[in-house]
């Protein structure tokens, strides 16, 4: 079946389509994008693994997003959204300018943000397509206890339990 | 060879096609293979060496999901809620008032969709083949599986099945080919667990080698068959029997080749095929032809071939082209064991409960279901889709949540039989036309109250078999009966004895049409309960050929 792959494409739909289509543009990497790596850091942060940014996600997900229609829009306001939130909560320059606990503060409040919001939309966009570039690097692998990529080795351990 | 040097054209390249170009040209038959879709490279196109495979599903050459449209669908029931699907984290997907399609989930190319099937090889129920005499659904099988047996046989032979040899409920002339798998740790679990339910799972029958054969290395776990095997273990009909007929120099295969209408004439003959490649328009002039292009585009060519001979349609004489249309009921239940099992090692569906299987074996409810754990079906088998699926969250909770997930998530699911009614059919699409200019099939589907009964049942032992398991509570539900997801589709070209309510007789043979034959899914008279219908269409494709060469 693939007759129940219908489940990792919805799962993975994206919610771009309600953005005007005006907001399309090109999308340069300068500063007003400067959170932007640090943000996606917040979502995946370095641990016993690196984090998304030590794996160059910001980039992989910049490039993709450039090949969407609104995508670049949607970063970059959500990055002026970050910024905004770093004046008025913590009368601080910029979000790069914030502690890490004052960054996870704003994306909580991101992530608690209005359906339809900038700030919502941002969230939920980024945080769904940085898992799937960051868990496509098999430096994320070894802690999950997954030993891909499934070829060309296989599992033929695949009998006994898993390996801790 | 020359077109007119062609004993046999056979429209399609899967499991009817494929199995035919085999069987008739090892019998001295020139035939010609002419197949809408590409040739796949085992070697070159799969993807699962690479460190984004979860990017990549099975890497199709023809988009599929715009070649059928689909009726609006039925509306949903308040009453059947708990019926719906969802994901803990996603909520639900469907979330319409209606019953959605998902789409009719299939490959173009040589071999067909068993380039991304899961290599299950299921011999149907005996106990499956007379609907109509025994519950006044469906219709009967025009032969008995004695009549099937030996074809069954010698279709495990050609692909390679390893299966089980006890089970009593399909009578054997012989052990199976190749040596059962091992079933893997997660299946163990599963076996273990649901003893105390009274269930039975065993290891299931897959066309997929536990040894080398013929030039084919043997399986090693990876679980990615749904994405393309590229070590050719895995027994589709590319590499098996559509690789051994071109050995004969007797089997040509025309791929990239679009079949547009059947020419027919005077005595009942169809005269030529016409088809579109790379040059352009063909006209073929043909002895023989077999139509195996699965139960929807079969129908749609033998309806868009009508002519001043057949205006109602090609091999229509019944009325039944189209009618009839089975499709796949499923359920799927999807949660966290307690403990690790690293559930994304192993073969696909490498066990499965045939319990409940007998169509009377379901209480209260016509047609039987089969249950097997279904992790890779639902696609949960790697890091990205636990990430967006299962585990959810950010930070350093998620990272921590992944560490303490990855390899627990269980899948059971329930595949069960469908049942023909009257508003599921297979019709031309007035609307929508190919780039040919040609109506798409227009996909008619509805779920009977009997259906429905039957997804709650298999609702609640999938759940049942998690809790046996440890699972604590299901994460991820998926429903045939909030979305239409089909990969196995039936009975549009139903055989059957009598001319006025078949297409094709025993034989696979066109009651009027002297020199058509149809060797799909679409002559099943009825579904079975839940089995993979691959090597039954290839039991079939055998038998028919048989009976072809002998009366050449």
């Amino acid at each position: 079946m693939d007759r129940r792959r219908f489940i990792s494409t919805v799962a993975q739909a994206g919610v771009l389509s309600v953005l005007p289509t005006e907001w399309a543009q090109a999308f340069p990497l300068n500063k007003e994008l400067q959170p932007f790596p640090l943000f996606i850091d917040v979502l995946l942060p370095e641990t016993d693994t690196p984090s998304a940014s030590q794996l160059m996600v910001h980039i992989e997900l910049i490039k993709h997003a450039n090949n969407i229609k609104n995508y670049p829009e949607l970063i970059k306001r959500g990055c002026f959204w970050l910024n905004k939130q770093a004046q008025t909560k913590f009368h601080k320059m910029s979000f790069i300018n914030l502690s890490d606990a004052e960054k996870i503060v704003i994306v909580k409040q991101a992530e608690k943000s209005k359906n339809g919001d900038i700030a919502k939309l941002f969230f939920e966009r980024i945080k769904q397509d940085a898992f799937w570039f960051y868990y496509a690097h098999p430096e994320t692998w070894r802690v999950l206890g997954f030993e891909g990529p499934p070829q060309p080795n296989g599992y033929l351990n695949y009998t006994k339990p898993p390996r801790i | 060879m020359d077109d007119k040097d062609f004993d046999v054209v056979i429209i399609g390249s899967g499991a009817g096609g494929g199995t035919s170009a085999w069987a008739l040209s090892k019998a001295g038959l020139k035939v010609l293979v002419l197949e809408a879709g590409p040739r796949y490279n085992p070697f070159k196109d799969y993807k699962l060496h690479r460190d984004d495979w979860e990017h990549h599903m099975f890497p199709h050459k023809i988009p599929v999901e715009k070649r059928q449209t689909y009726a609006p669908m039925q509306k949903l029931d308040a009453k059947w809620k708990h019926l719906r699907s969802w994901n803990h984290l996603n909520g639900q997907y469907n979330p319409k008032d209606v019953r959605v399609s998902y789409g009719y989930h299939h490959v173009v190319g040589v071999g067909g969709s068993s380039l991304h099937f899961t290599g299950e090889a299921h011999r149907l129920n005996p106990a499956s083949m007379q609907m109509k005499t025994r519950f006044s659904q469906a219709a009967d099988w025009p032969m008995t599986y004695a009549d099937l047996e030996p074809y069954y046989q010698q279709a495990e032979e050609v692909v390679g099945v390893a299966g089980p040899n006890t089970d009593s409920s399909r009578p054997r002339s012989k052990n199976y080919p190749q040596q059962q798998h091992a079933l893997s740790y997660t299946s163990q679990e599963i076996k273990q667990a649901t003893k105390k339910l009274g269930m039975t799972f065993v290891p299931n029958a897959l066309a997929v080698l536990s040894q080398p054969k013929a030039g084919r290395t043997n399986c090693n776990y990876c679980g990615g068959c749904l994405r393309g095997c590229p070590r050719t273990d895995k027994g589709s009909i590319d590499v098996t029997y559509l690789r051994d007929a071109e050995t004969t120099g007797l089997c040509e295969i025309r791929s990239s080749c679009s079949v547009t209408q059947l020419e027919a004439g005077a005595n009942d003959q169809i005269t030529a095929v016409h088809y579109t490649d790379q040059q352009g328009t063909q006209r073929l002039k043909t002895q023989k032809v077999i139509l195996a292009c699965g139960a929807i585009e079969t129908p749609r060519l033998l309806l868009n071939s009508k002519n001043s001979f057949a205006p109602d349609g090609l091999a229509n004489e019944s009325g039944q082209v189209g009618k009839n249309f089975m499709e796949t009921i499923l359920w799927t239940s999807s949660g966290l064991h307690p403990e690790p099992l690293g559930s994304h090692r192993g073969l696909p569906v490498d066990s499965i409960c045939w319990d409940y299987n007998k169509p009377d074996s379901i209480p209260g409810v016509i047609g039987g279901c089969r249950f097997s754990p279904s992790q890779a079906e639902s696609d949960l088998v790697g890091p990205i889709s636990y990430a967006n699926r299962i585990v959810g969250g950010w930070g350093k909770p998620h990272k921590e949540a992944m560490k303490q997930s990855f390899g627990r998530l269980l899948s059971i699911s329930g595949i069960g039989e469908s049942l023909p009614n009257a508003k599921s059919f297979v019709e031309l699409d007035v609307l929508k036309k190919d780039k040919h200019g040609l109506p798409l099939a227009k996909i008619h589907s509805h779920l009977n109250d009997n259906e429905i009964r039957r997804i709650e049942f298999m609702a609640n032992k999938c759940r049942e078999i998690l809790k046996a398991t440890g699972v604590k509570k299901p994460l991820e539900e998926f429903s045939s009966y909030d979305i239409f997801s089909s990969t196995h589709v039936f009975g549009t070209c139903r055989m059957g004895n009598n001319e006025g309510d078949s297409v094709v007789d025993s034989d696979c043979k066109s009651h009027r049409w002297k020199n058509l034959w149809v060797m799909d899914a679409s002559v099943f008279p009825s579904s079975g309960g839940g089995e993979s219908p691959g090597l039954t269409i290839q039991a079939l494709a055998l038998r028919a050929c048989e009976k072809l060469v002998n009366d050449a």
